[in-house]
């Protein structure tokens, strides 16, 4: 999908709309050269920056630059790809392809060493042609995948996959019961060594 | 809001295309699958980002949809934000529903869970024809109580925890490549 997919009967973009696509074009530019001052001038002073998975919210332009500052320090070589992009009102929603190598701490994972690529998307919320909120959505299992922190999927769902989780799961909600068969097998013994005594 | 309220008109196509992706909400949270396979067109090639997983035609949805609603079989479907603009619809939703199947491989936990997602829909003739389904598997994964909250990474047993991981881990990577480069 191009980022210039828009059916042929759409009406063109009105010039508000073109802005905010510009917009956000110029922001995914400044983010993959890591160019914070050039990422805050394109945010509203009251934008806030929601990272869906981490449930994690950065509001203002001081909150968001500390973040990114930390992101492109982990990051160092962090590129972003704008692969699709939906304009409509004030709304926008983008597609991307995030890439990078984790070589210093992040969200107090040390440096991995590993590249992690994962598609996100960001709903983007713009006024006055600049950006007032971007709840960016991806799959954080993802990363743990390919930093080695998880197994991958092949694994977790192969028949030795499945019995572990099986047993993961199913010796949690037996725990209380195994714990209370043992110290009850535990008190019969004594109580019936105590009487063969 | 649950659309994006503009001065522009929408177009007869944009329009039809919102239409279909309300109506088939109707099917979703009735757990109807052959209801919601009739707002798709028989060329749906659907994305499971998380999943990395890709859905050819009615027959692998219908797969998919069927493991998905014997997994959670009181799932519902809210949209609550919504564009549209010529063949593209882009949908942020919740999935609610308990854990009742095996889901990613996990056996029923008996837990509620609640994920936040996005989509980005392509319709022709108002059917579906592409979905990019994006959510967070980690998170389902803390709803079902396997993996500890995200503040335990901010705790010192959370941080110990993690730098054995990641150290076990690049030692893992490590041998494999000594042994490959041995051979």
């Amino acid at each position: 999908m191009a980022a210039t997919n828009i059916g042929a009967d759409t009406a063109p973009l009105s010039d508000a709309e073109a802005r905010n696509s510009e917009t956000v074009r110029q922001m995914v530019a400044y983010l993959s050269s890591h160019n914070v001052a050039g990422m805050l001038a394109c945010f509203d002073p009251e934008m806030e920056w929601l990272d869906v998975p981490m449930e994690a919210s950065y509001r203002g332009h001081s909150e968001i630059s500390v973040f990114l500052d930390s992101l492109f320090d982990a990051f160092p070589d962090l590129d972003y790809q704008l692969t699709h992009m939906v304009t409509r009102g004030d709304s926008v929603v983008a597609q991307f392809r995030m890439r990078g190598t984790h070589q210093n701490t992040f969200y107090g994972l040390p440096a991995t060493q590993a590249t992690v690529e994962i598609p996100c998307l960001s709903m983007i919320t713009m006024r006055n042609g600049k950006m007032l909120s971007d709840h960016c959505y991806f799959d954080n299992a993802m990363i743990l995948r390919q930093m080695g922190l998880m197994p991958p999927l092949s694994v977790t769902l192969s028949p030795p996959g499945r019995a572990f989780l099986w047993a993961a799961v199913k010796g949690k909600q037996t725990a209380p019961l195994l714990g209370v068969a043992v110290v009850g097998w535990f008190a019969l013994s004594r109580l019936f060594r105590r009487k063969r005594d | 809001m649950t659309e994006a309220t503009t001065s522009q008109v929408l177009n007869e196509i944009e329009l039809a295309n919102l239409r279909s992706v309300t109506d088939v909400l109707q099917y979703w949270n009735r757990q109807d699958i052959e209801g919601v396979l009739g707002y798709y067109d028989d060329s749906i090639i659907w994305l499971n980002i998380a999943m990395e997983e890709t859905y050819r035609g009615k027959g692998e949805v219908r797969v998919f949809l069927r493991k998905l609603f014997a997994a959670f079989p009181d799932l519902s479907f809210e949209v609550t934000y919504k564009i549209a603009r010529g063949d593209n619809v882009a949908e942020q939703w919740l999935i609610r529903g308990t854990h009742l199947g095996t889901f990613m491989g996990i056996p029923s936990t008996g837990r509620h869970v609640e994920i936040p997602g996005m989509s980005m829909a392509e319709l022709r003739n108002a059917r579906f024809v592409s979905d990019h389904f994006y959510f967070d598997a980690l998170g389902v994964l803390r709803d079902m109580a396997l993996m500890p909250p995200l503040s335990v990474s901010q705790t010192l047993v959370g941080r110990g925890a993690l730098g054995m991981g990641v150290a076990a881990s690049r030692l893992a990577r490590a041998l494999v490549r000594a042994i490959q480069s041995r051979r």
